[in-house]
């Protein structure tokens, strides 16, 4: 047993130094030899991370191995808040932008088009990806009963996740894009987070492999698809030739509407595995762990899980109608889509209906609120996202600002507001403290995002709808009634109550961050008799377990 | 072959590969005997909190 335990961190440590060692010597070199100056800073960042890592990991060898690896998650949870604010204040800027173009500052570093990705990528993957990553390690080692393996490897997951984050941002603000939304990164960032996230996925499958529970929880089912799919979207929508293995440039395999069917199988999967059954994944555990009750319909979430990820998979083609795409392909893209309403609102009654027999939580509770509110937003943009697939709605609604409005109702909405519920569950329990620093600034949370979101959303039906229908206005001698700069400027003021709403989430967002640096630097909870009971970590709990009654 | 009988073939292996899948997954959903199993399923987030016993 000790001879054991002695000899596997040496060989862990020996390897995970190995590796670390190949990586700084490769980034030394690009750092060097890279063609464009890109490519020499990752090169410089890459070995700056790597030094650092063989020197952390030289001088901590011993492991001292007991119950759950959570340390990974606590850096994660911290990631996704840093990255959170940082992406909202950045997408705020850019909805200023749009209001006031002055803001771009005739600089080709903050101009819209650069900084636009920086948000997306900022929001979508440094923050929602690390609530994800956070999540999946807490809640796949408690329903398995099991600890993550490896020594080092989930501690790669989370930085390496993290150095991918700082490259992919860096090469947006200096210009280095693919040019595919949402998958922005040149050739060598998406190698280099495919090891990453093949590490992900086999420390997932590993704790899946050690577990003491017999069954496989439904959340982990939701998390292995969207750690399963996004590889293979990756995978297949990062295909390219780079003109020189010492430079960022590259050129994708595919052309022409073959490229962009495959990008908005990539971007729709995206949102349907990434966005929703990663997200989905927290529902299924923080919502039943919250409120204290079971999951409502064991069966449901089972034909929820199943049906959601077989139509997803389909529903690319709704961002193409009207284009050089074949019609079927089109046809067949919008009926997926509408048969999406079915899992979608299944998913959603399934989550909601779990607060039966605990709804007054949802009154005495924000952080319930939180997760509630965002089952409800996820309801209402499934719902709205099946209909503007319809193609004579699509006519209407394609590309103007109600696309935009449909995508914040899901994403602050809906993964926002999951996200924080989650964020505020996990603090208080990684940290083992009694409860959070403050339930009342949670509240504050809440309605700042609230009622940003609604400003947000409304204010692009009104701006996306008046957009179409003046983009389809004909005098009667068949002419367009209006100049595209005339339909820019009706949207100046729908922009403008925009950017308001995203500056309530943006100080939502600061809100959220300050109490989550006062709950993890210990300091005394000011309102902890308002907190419910689970609010605490669990050893922190006290008192008989509450065995919710049948 | 041609691309046509092609075409037919896959659709046809495509249809029953995806259908039998849907009704093994209903099937497996909806048998009685699942029924408990399922039903202490709902209730793992509330449990195992306690990380003294995991290896």
């Amino acid at each position: 047993m000790s001879a054991t335990a002695a000899v596997k961190p040496a060989l862990s440590n020996a390897l995970a130094m190995g590796s670390a060692a190949v990586f700084a010597a490769l980034g030394v070199f690009l750092a060097i030899n890279g063609v464009d100056p890109v490519m020499n800073l990752h090169g410089a960042l890459l070995a700056l991370a790597s030094v650092l890592a063989l020197i952390y990991i030289f001088t901590h060898q011993t492991d001292e191995r007991s119950g759950y690896l959570d340390g990974p998650i606590r850096v994660a949870t911290l990631a996704a808040v840093f990255w959170g604010v940082i992406g909202f204040a950045a997408g705020d800027f850019i909805a200023w932008q749009l209001a006031f173009p002055a803001l771009n500052f005739d600089l080709p570093w903050t101009t819209f088009g650069r900084l636009r990705p920086l948000h997306t990528s900022a929001v979508i993957f440094a923050f929602g990806g690390n609530v994800l990553l956070a999540t999946s390690f807490y809640v796949v080692q408690r329903t398995s009963r099991a600890r993550m393996p490896g020594r080092w490897s989930p501690w790669f997951v989370i930085w390496g996740y993290q150095l991918f984050i700082v490259l992919a941002a860096t090469s947006y603000v200096l210009g280095a894009t693919q040019g595919k939304e949402y998958a922005e990164p040149e050739w060598h960032v998406d190698l280099f987070l495919t090891i990453v996230w093949v590490t992900y996925l086999l420390v997932f499958l590993g704790t899946l492999w050690k577990r003491e529970e017999p069954h496989i929880y439904v959340a982990n089912w939701f998390y292995l698809a969207f750690i399963v799919t996004v590889a293979m979207l990756h995978l297949v929508n990062g295909l390219s030739v780079p003109v020189s293995f010492l430079g960022t440039q590259s050129y994708p395999v595919m052309a022409g509407v073959q490229a962009a069917m495959t990008q908005w199988w990539y971007g729709h999967n995206a949102v349907g595995f990434f966005l929703t059954a990663g997200f989905l994944g927290i529902m299924y555990y923080f919502v039943p762990k919250r409120v204290e009750r079971p999951v409502y319909s064991y069966r449901l979430s089972i034909v929820h899980f199943w049906s959601l990820i077989f139509l997803y998979i389909w529903a690319g083609p709704h961002h193409l109608h009207y284009t050089a795409l074949p019609d079927w392909a089109q046809t067949l893209g919008m009926t997926f889509s509408i048969m999406l309403w079915m899992p979608s609102w299944g998913g959603m009654i399934n989550g909601l209906m779990t607060l039966s027999g605990a709804w007054d939580r949802l009154r005495t509770d924000p952080v319930v609120r939180l997760l509630v509110v965002s089952v409800a937003f996820y309801g209402m943009s499934t719902f709205e996202g099946p209909l503007m697939s319809i193609k004579a709605v699509n006519s209407l609604s394609h590309y103007t600002d109600w696309t935009v409005g449909h995508v914040h109702s899901g994403a602050l909405g809906w993964v926002g507001m999951v996200s924080f519920g989650a964020i505020y569950c996990l603090v208080p329990w990684l940290w083992k403290r009694e409860g959070l620093y403050s339930i009342k600034l949670v509240e504050w949370h809440f309605w700042l995002s609230t009622i940003g979101i609604v400003l947000y959303i409304t204010s692009m039906w009104v701006a996306g709808i008046t957009q179409g229908l003046m983009w389809r206005a004909y005098d009667n001698l068949g002419f367009l009634k209006y100049s595209f700069i005339e339909t820019v400027e009706a949207l100046h003021w729908p922009y403008i109550i925009r950017a308001v709403g995203g500056l309530l989430f943006v100080i939502g967002g600061f809100v959220m961050a300050y109490n989550v640096w006062r709950t993890v630097r210990g300091d005394q909870p000011v309102d902890l008799k308002d907190q419910p009971r689970v609010a605490a970590a669990p050893e922190l709990r006290g008192g008989v377990v509450a065995v919710p009654a049948e | 072959m041609t691309y046509q009988d092609a075409q037919v073939l896959s659709q046809i292996a495509a249809f029953v590969i995806f259908f039998s899948l849907i009704l093994g997954i209903v099937f497996y959903t909806f048998r009685p005997a699942n029924k408990a199993k399922f039903e202490r399923a709902a209730r793992l987030p509330l449990e195992s909190d306690n990380d003294e016993t995991v290896k």
